[in-house]
Formats: structure tokens, sequence, C-alpha cells
């Protein structure tokens, strides 16, 4: 899974990365991708670390 | 008009919702234990797995398939349950919560009112499953009749045939009868084995012929009224309206707590911690509907298919509460453990246990008062030996309990007795896991339950 922006550029569409490290996604064929949903909110962490503490205890 | 609302697979869909890759792939779902097949993928059907079987004899029809077996997460199914009936609530004037994965709606005067703005009863139908799938991402099948058991059969011909795009919409009763003969009997809501036998030597085999058949045959073969009342549902004349369901409007008679043991145990302690936690989990279920319980059941049973186990395999105790109705867990736990120990036999090997909570009653209400209790409001206790004799409830303490393993998950705070005996470190390791608890090997995270078990992009 990835969350990535997606972008109509004269009629085709597209996957854009906020990573400029990775390249933008066209979307030939709609099978091949699945829209899981839509980013509404995002959680930020105020005590830097506690998350990322939270997270590793996973494994 | 009613209809059903039915998720396909339920709990396998659940599972590709958060892990797409399944999707297309054969996936089961295997029942608590790791015992049995409870939910196939449409692929896993195709290969002929039976709902029910043992996963022992289909391991390798599933492995040389590249199926995807998962343990039962009843943690994720439930929060995702509540998801899908919360998105179907919001559509229709009423439903009735009838299973984890079904939903009975009552459509009543809406054929008239829907017309002008949104069409048929069908195309809101058609539109409950795509909110639910774009909402919740689990797909449904939807069937739409003027009776319930009407309903539940169109919503079986929705599933089995592809042509109808999902949604049957009986309506006329042309379409009524052609529905009729579609579907056995042995398949119609509430004709089980016994009475499809029973039906086909009669010579009736589809529902067609059980809605020919007359009011009085029904009483007479069909169990009294409740098969006259079936037939008659089959004809399209409604017999029963939604009933109060888990939405919070049931109130159940009896609650009970069992679980087959992850592996057998023959400790009376590691039991006793197991009965201990069943009856913590149907006490806080009590307390939730707000009851307390006047009779207690234990039982614990042993393993019948294993050799040189006589019967019998199964014993219980029952007790009606000498202190009067409670919904205490220490109260309930200290007549616990004593009908276990009535139950115990030394030496013998436990596979399950089981806790029953029956005479459920709100407090309140015009109880019987004990001739030979003391009165409610009696002086405390002088010492903590004669606290512990006296069984008194705490309320408060139960309250304070209860919000603790609400807020900081289940099984925060426990009884001591609950608590899985420390085990012999030479002999089986560090396992913190409870002896009693079952085989989960293949159960997904609790996604929408637990903040670390969220689901991560990176």
């Amino acid at each position: 899974m990835t969350v990535k922006q997606l972008v109509c550029k004269r009629g085709t569409w597209w996957l854009m990365p906020a990573n400029p490290a990775f390249k933008p996604y066209e979307i030939r064929d709609t099978n091949e991708v699945s829209i899981w949903g839509v980013v509404t909110h995002v959680l930020h962490e105020l005590v830097p670390g506690k998350l990322a503490a939270l997270l590793r205890t996973r494994d | 008009m009613f209809g059903l609302v039915d998720a396909n697979n339920f709990y396998v869909s659940c599972e590709r919702v958060f892990q797409p890759r399944y999707e297309k792939l054969p996936v089961v779902v295997l029942s608590n234990n790791d015992g049995n097949v409870v939910s196939r993928s449409a692929e896993v059907k195709a290969l002929g797995i039976q709902m029910g079987a043992p996963y022992f004899e289909v391991k390798e029809l599933l492995r040389t398939n590249n199926a995807a077996v998962f343990s039962s997460n009843y943690a994720l199914y439930g929060s995702m349950s509540a998801r899908v009936m919360y998105c179907i609530a919001q559509r229709v004037p009423a439903i009735e919560i009838y299973s984890i994965d079904e939903a009975f709606l009552d459509l009543h005067g809406l054929e008239q009112h829907l017309t002008p703005y949104l069409g048929r009863l069908d195309n809101l139908a058609h539109t409950i499953r795509t909110d639910v799938k774009r909402r919740t991402g689990i797909p449904t099948c939807v069937g739409v009749a003027p009776t319930k058991t009407l309903a539940k059969l169109a919503n079986r011909l929705a599933k089995k045939l592809p042509d109808l795009d999902r949604v049957l919409y009986l309506d006329t009763a042309e379409r009524q009868a052609w529905a009729l003969k579609q579907v056995a009997v042995v398949d119609v809501w509430g004709i089980g084995r016994q009475y499809a036998a029973k039906l086909t030597a009669a010579g009736i085999d589809s529902a067609a012929d059980l809605a020919r058949v007359s009011d009085a045959w029904a009483r007479k073969h069909l169990g009294g009224v409740v098969g006259a009342r079936l037939v008659q549902e089959l004809q399209g004349r409604p017999c029963s309206g939604l009933h109060p369901s888990e939405d919070g409007t049931l109130s159940r008679q009896s609650i009970s707590c069992s679980r087959t043991f992850g592996r057998p145990l023959t400790g009376y302690a590691d039991v006793l911690a197991a009965v201990a936690t069943f009856l913590s989990r149907a006490a806080e279920k009590l307390r939730a509907q707000g009851d307390i319980a006047y009779v207690l059941t234990v039982y614990i049973s042993k393993n019948r298919f294993a050799p040189h186990v006589l019967p019998s395999y199964s014993r219980s105790a029952t007790l009606t509460l000498p202190s009067g109705p409670t919904a205490d867990t220490t109260v309930l736990l200290s007549y616990a453990s004593s009908l276990l120990g009535r139950l115990w036999e030394p030496g013998t090997t436990y596979n399950k246990a089981g806790v029953v909570l029956d005479g459920l009653e709100p407090p309140s209400t015009g109880q019987q008062l004990s001739l030979f209790s003391l009165p409610p409001t009696t002086t405390q206790p002088e010492n903590e030996r004669e606290e512990k004799t006296a069984r008194v409830s705490r309320p408060g303490l139960m309250a304070s309990l209860d919000a603790l393993n609400q807020r900081f998950g289940r099984g925060t705070v426990r009884l001591a007795t609950a608590l899985p005996v420390p085990a012999v470190p030479a002999v089986t390791g560090s396992s913190s896991r409870p002896a009693w608890e079952g085989k989960a090997q293949w159960r997904s995270p609790a996604f929408t339950t637990r903040l670390e078990d969220l689901l991560l992009v990176n």
C-alpha cells in the first residue's frame, strides 16, 4: 500500500508521489490499481519518538 | 417489504479489506483453536471444500492451491460488522441485526415514497450495497421481498445467480413464484435437515411445493403454528416483523462463555484460571446489559475422541445463588470455584470449560428477598475474613473494573485467579500465554481496534 496524489493530465490519470525519489505512475489499466481510501486525517507526534516507540513494540 | 443484507463470505472479506493482496486468491478463515473452516472465499468454494470442514483434512489441498489461511480474528470482524451495520442503518427506517454479517431491513411504506426521488426499492438496495462497499470495503448481497422468509430466499438467489447483479427484488407474484421454484426445500429459512427429509419423502422438493401446502398440513407436519407461519411467509403474507437485535435493543435471557482449550489441561489451577476468565467475561456482559444473575452453571468436558477416556464426557453443576442475584465477578467466582471443585476428577484431562449465567433480571425489580440473608444495609463486616465469607456485591468496584478495561483494553485489570499459572521454566519455556488459550497461529492484526496494529503505509 502507498499514499499518492491522484492527478488527471490531458485525459490520462497519474499517481503522483510526494517523494522526489519516486517516479509518477501512469494508470493505463484500471484493474491494476485499486483506490483503497482517501487520506482525510494525519496524526502528528507532539512528543517526538513516542509514536515510533509504540510502533516498534509491535514486533 | 423487508430486505436482507448479507455480507459475502464475511470473515474472508474482512481479512481482504486490510490485505488486498489476497483479492482473487483462495482464502479461508478457521474457527477458534484453528479447528475447522468457517469462512471460504469463492475460490475455495470452487475447490470443493465444504463449510465446517476440519482443517487437517483440507490442509494439503489448500497448500497445493496456494491458499491463504487465517485464524479467526473476532476483534476485527466485530468491529467491521459494526461499521457495516452503521452504514445500513443510516439508509433505512429500522434494521434488525440478525447475525454478525446479516441484517433485516424494515422497508414498509417506502415502495411509494421512494419512487419520485430514488426510484424503486431495488435502486435503494443497490445504493446500500455500493455505500457499504465504498465505506467499509465489504461486499454484500441484498434480497427484498414482502416477508422476511422471502427476503432471505431472495438474498440466497442474489448470491448464487451472478446474472442478478447481487440484488433481487421480489415485487410481483410472478417473480416470487419464479424464485420459489429455484430454491430446494432444505435451503428455506427455518427448514432443517430433519424436516427436509420428511418433506422430500412427502414429495415436496422445492420452496414452491412447500408454499402450496395447506395450513392444516403445515400445522400437523411442520411443528404446529411455527410451520404454518413459515408457509404463509413463503406465500407472501408477513407473519413476523423485526425483532430486537444486538444493536442495544436486545437483552439476553442468558449469557454463556466457553472455549475449547488450546491444549488438554490436567492441573486444577489451570482449569480454574480458565473458568475464572470465562466467568469474568460473562459477568462483564451481564453488567453491560445492566442485569444481575440468579443462577450459575459451570461445566467441564473431556476429549471424547481421545483413547481411554471414559464417560461421562461432560459434567456440569448448577447453583441458585444462595446470597441472592448479583453481577459481581468476585461473588460469582467464589461460587464458581466451589462448583468446579464438585465437578473435578483428579487425574483427568480436560479440554473444554464454560460458564452460563441464567435468571437474568434488572436490579431492584421486586426480587425475592432471602429469608436468611442479612438486610442489604447491614454494617460493614469487621475484618477481611468475614467480608470474604459474607460475599457482598460491590457495584462500585465492578464499575471501576469495567471502566478500566474499557479504557485500557480488555484484561487490563483481572482477578488474580484468572491469571495464567506460572509455568515451570524448564518445561515450557517462557510462554506467557495462558495454557487454556486456543491456538491461533495465523491471526491477522486487529487493524481497527488496537493502536499498535494500525495499518502502516510506508
